[in-house]
């Protein structure tokens, strides 16, 4: 696959200048065949093919493609029971462009988690396990090693975009839907995963663990959906006019760096047909912005990639993981001898008494953020959505708290997954396992000590949330004070079970990104396959429509999701409060999961059940991953 | 006391250790020697309580590997091949990390950590970064934390691999110490000559199979053979005939406790029978036959051909 270089091409190098060398490396190194499909690229194929874990998440996207597909269907077909077979025809072709979309916003939602993912662990990865040394002995440039590891994860990619083509293909069967919208959704998913993967690939270079470099490329993506919401939402609001998307084009250059806006547009085109202004050039400058946005990260890769290779030449005994401790001295150039000074210097005062509870000591002793840099950007960033935050809600409105609760929820279900997913794969990793083994260290005190540790560690978003409801929503009155009862177990029994699941997944997966999925999906098949599911059973009618069983069964449903039940909660607490009390209801004041109605005295009860339920449960995990400790580790008792 | 009877391991289909029996007494330093992927470190993890093995018992101090895992950890003190470091922690908090690990009372910690520092050589790196130490610092500290619980039996498994010939002087050092102390020390090695020392007894491992065990002296007498001499003879002076080098030959082949002799010019090559100690009665026999000597060198046996003499025809 890869096109050698010809020996008189070889030749005529080699005789000409120093200069002209270089050229004629450029150009070689520019061949695209070689560039694109070179040695990274072919191992890393086969690599992945050997991987079951490639294939089963191929056919998980595909069942779960089907899955939803089939939900959207029976939800919008149950109508269609008794009805003539025109007119189910007529009927199935207005469902048509609700299937499309579906589809299309579930791939591009799954696609934009996955894509970052994949590529996250190509370069940490390789420096873990010790092959990244070998790999820059060899002539292949960064940009080689960069683009090779990138083609080699778009391929899989492709794939598993590919795999819808078919379900939207044979939803055109219906009719009514534009074809040519289509196939931009499609492109502006492909590119908007292109650009994840991309990102990944930047973060991969000095990330420590394939898991922050994931989270990383996230973070980055979810910046360019938000920020340009955001920024326009200000300048509407000082303009005092509307500026949605397809209306300003100055406007929409900042809204196509927002894909899910486009994705927006693009659905509103699907569904009426007739928008008052094509998405046509939206469409475009996003996927140019995207594809400059995919180059730059990968531009910036490959010259992280060659500053990572500078340094470690400088200390060929040096580790690479040296250089990735103190980003800062190695990026302005100082030398692997001086920055070892500066290491042991700066801890020469201070070293800490360790606890009896070494393992534990050692998880909380790690920092929730790597730097400085880091905490401060945080710090200054989360003042800074405070600010805007309280300056634009109103506390007044119970859609506030509303807000504030759902995506503190997420936070909270998504930061819980992965805090603890790599605390004994890392230690596998680092070979500190084995040491930690021939200790008489019993399995449930290190695997506590690490589950606590996680806990610990992520204090701060459960803190965030007890500051908004406890501190600032209760006192002044628009939120009641049953709060403080609530909201706590609910909290603490979440992140509890995620981090004990999630150290349990560690000890049994071989790799942290491993872990941290099974964790994921241990999540979404609780909180969000089995709604799903449940929605299926009554859409099929087996449940008996709207029978008691259904109602327990849902009930219970949302009452065991964190998010549920967190909803449930604030609409409690804030009903009849505040001003635009929407589901203000007469009579009694009741808390509803679902269907049922408490009392805010049975209500706290659920909460309090929920926490601790979800407590016992973690603890069950971490004594199941005990039991099967010492097999997993290798110990004989 | 460290036991071994008939231990086997596979991996899939790969026969690690190989019905593997050995025993290791107190106060001795075992050296155990085998080419890369020997199954050197497999019995060490199984001795070490890390790996089940198939069949076969060991036992480290009268205690069963299988079942008295937990009190085996308290008295064994294990060195991976490959030291993992957290390399976010200070030597002082490396070792205290562990001794907490070990259950070591906080009073005491203090002072345990000081003498195991003291004994290592590392008091200066206290509070230095662990990443920050040289490769043979690291393999000290590795050695530092094994001692922290006072182990009687320590297996270090090639704590000298990757280390400049100073710090190899250091580790051995270090080692004959350990063993000074009373300490049952195994120690791997792929190398022979580094261990041939202070060994007091060596096995040597070849694809999961011992091939021997013994103290290194046994070792020596098993390949020997005869001791092999090399006489050179002097030139002759101007004008006088060379010396015949033939008929000295003929006279030595003559005794009995002679095998074998070579002539190659001037050079004659002796070997004696293997039971044959002493070398006077060559120079005695060589005068009497009027020829004048100018080199006479006994060969000794080198420990590498003594290690390849051992090893070889037993695994092909
Ligand atoms: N966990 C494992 N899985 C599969 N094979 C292994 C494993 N550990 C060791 N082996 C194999 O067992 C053999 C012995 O390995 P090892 O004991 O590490 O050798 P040594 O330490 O003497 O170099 C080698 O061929 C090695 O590849
Ligand atoms: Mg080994």
């Amino acid at each position: 696959m890869s096109a050698g270089p010809t020996p008189a091409k070889d030749g005529a190098a080699l005789a000409a200048s120093g200069a002209g060398r270089r050229i004629a490396r450029l150009v070689r190194g520019l061949a695209p065949a070689r560039l694109l499909f070179g040695p990274v690229f072919q191992v890393d194929v086969r690599v992945s093919g050997r991987k079951g874990w490639t294939y089963a998440s191929r056919c998980m996207v595909a069942a779960l493609l089907l899955g939803v597909m089939a939900l959207a269907f029976i939800g919008a077909g149950s109508e269609l029971d008794r009805t003539s077979a025109a007119d189910r025809l007529q009927r199935a072709q207005g469902i048509a462009p609700a299937l499309t979309l579906t589809v299309l916003w579930f791939q591009f939602v799954v696609l934009a988690f996955v894509a970052p993912s994949l590529t996250a662990g190509a370069i940490c990865d390789e420096r873990n396990t010790r092959t990244m040394v070998a790999l820059l002995a060899t002539p292949l440039t960064a940009g080689q090693i960069m683009l090779g590891k990138f083609t080699s994860r778009l391929v899989q990619l492709l794939i598993l975009s590919l795999i819808a083509a078919p379900l939207l293909l044979s939803l055109r069967v219906f009719g009514g839907v534009p074809a040519g919208v289509v196939l931009k959704g499609i492109g502006l998913i492909v590119m908007v995963c292109i650009t994840g993967a991309a990102l990944g690939l930047f973060f991969s270079v000095r990330a420590r663990k394939p898991a922050k470099a994931a989270g990383n490329a996230m973070g980055v993506l979810m910046l360019f959906a938000a920020g340009p919401a955001i920024m326009i939402a200000i300048w509407g609001q000082v303009m005092g006019a509307s500026l949605a998307p397809g209306r300003n084009p100055w406007v929409d250059v900042v809204w196509a760096l927002c894909s899910p806006a486009v994705m927006g547009v693009l659905s509103a085109e699907i569904m009426t047909e007739s928008l008052p202004v094509s998405s046509g050039t939206l469409w475009g400058t996003s996927m140019l912005l995207h594809g400059g946005v995919t180059v730059l990260a990968l531009l910036c890769a490959s010259a992280r990639l060659r500053a990572v290779m500078r340094a470690d030449n400088i200390v060929p005994a040096a580790p690479a993981r040296r250089s990735r401790r103190s980003a800062p001295a190695a990026k302005a150039g100082a030398d692997g001898a001086t920055h070892v000074t500066d290491v042991s210097e700066r801890f020469a005062e201070s070293s800490r008494e360790v606890s009896d509870r070494p393992v534990l000591w050692r998880e909380m002793r790690q920092p929730i953020f790597r730097s400085r840099t880091r905490l401060l950007i945080a710090v200054l960033g989360g003042i800074a959505v405070a600010v805007l935050f309280y300056s634009q809600a109103s506390l007044r409105d119970d859609d506030t708290h509303m807000m504030v609760a759902v995506l503190g929820m997420t936070m909270l279900v998504s930061k819980a997954c992965s805090q603890t997913t790599g605390t004994v794969t890392s230690e596998r990793e680092g070979r500190t396992w084995d040491v930690l083994m021939s200790t008489p260290l019993r399995a449930r005190e290190i695997l506590a000590g690490k589950a606590l540790g996680g806990l610990w560690r992520m204090w701060f978003i459960p803190a965030l949330l007890m500051l908004h409801f406890g501190i600032v929503a209760v006192p002044s009155g628009f939120v009641r004070a049953e709060a403080w009862l609530m909201l706590p177990p609910v909290l603490i029994g979440t992140s509890v079970f995620l981090c004990c699941s999630g150290v349990a997944f560690s000890l049994l997966s071989k790799k942290s990104t491993g872990a941290s999925t099974w964790n994921f999906l241990l999540a979404g098949g609780l909180w969000m396959g089995l709604p799903i599911f449940l929605a299926f059973l009554s859409g099929t009618g087996l449940l008996g429509r709207g029978g008691d069983t259904q109602q327990a069964l849902s009930a219970a449903v949302q009452g065991m999701n964190p998010v549920g039940i967190s909803v449930a909660s604030v609409r409690g607490l804030t009903e009849s409060l505040g001003e635009s009390s929407a589901w203000a209801v007469p009579g009694p004041r009741q808390y509803r999961i679902s269907s049922w109605s408490l009392s805010p005295a049975e209500f706290v009860g659920v909460c309090w059940v929920f926490g601790l339920g979800y407590c016992v449960a973690g603890y069950a995990f971490l004594t199941f991953a005990a039991a099967r400790f010492n097999r997993a580790a290798g110990r004989t008792s | 006391m460290i036991e071994i009877r008939n231990l086997t391991k596979r991996f899939g289909s790969l026969l690690a250790v190989d019905d593997l029996s050995l025993t290791v007494g107190e106060g001795e330093l075992f050296g155990f020697i085998g080419p890369n992927g020997a199954g050197k470190s497999t019995t060490m993890k199984i001795l070490a309580c890390l790996l089940r093995a198939d069949s076969g018992t060991a036992t480290v101090c009268g205690l069963d590997v299988r079942k008295d895992g937990e009190a085996i950890r308290r008295m064994l003190g294990y060195m991976p091949d490959f030291l993992g470091v957290y390399d976010d922690l200070t030597v002082d908090e490396y070792l205290q990390f562990f001794a907490s690990a070990f259950r070591l009372e906080r009073r005491k910690r203090r002072a345990v950590i000081d003498g195991v520092l003291e004994l290592t050589d590392l008091t200066v790196k206290k509070r230095a970064m662990v990443s920050s130490l040289s490769r043979g610092m690291q393999q000290r500290l590795g050695v530092a934390r094994v001692l922290l619980h006072d182990p009687k039996v320590l297996l270090l498994d090639e704590p000298a691999s990757g280390l400049d010939p100073r710090a190899r002087i250091e580790m051995r050092e270090l080692l004959v110490e350990l063993r000074r102390m009373g300490k049952i020390l195994m120690v791997s090695s792929h190398i022979l000559s580094e261990l041939a020392e202070m060994s007091t007894s060596i096995g040597i491992i070849e694809r999961g199979k011992l091939l021997y065990a013994g103290s290194i002296l046994d070792a020596y007498e098993r390949v020997r053979g005869g001791d092999q001499i090399a006489v050179t003879l002097e030139a002759p002076a101007e004008g006088t005939e060379a010396q015949d080098a033939e008929s000295a030959a003929r006279t030595l082949r003559a005794d009995s406790r002679v095998a074998s002799v070579s002539v190659e010019g001037p050079r004659l090559e002796i070997e004696l029978k293997p039971e044959e100690r002493s070398h006077h009665f060559v120079i005695e026999a060589l005068v009497r036959a009027g020829v004048r000597i100018a080199a006479f060198e006994p060969r000794q046996i080198k420990l590498e051909d003594a290690f390849l003499k051992l090893t070889k025809g037993s695994v092909q």
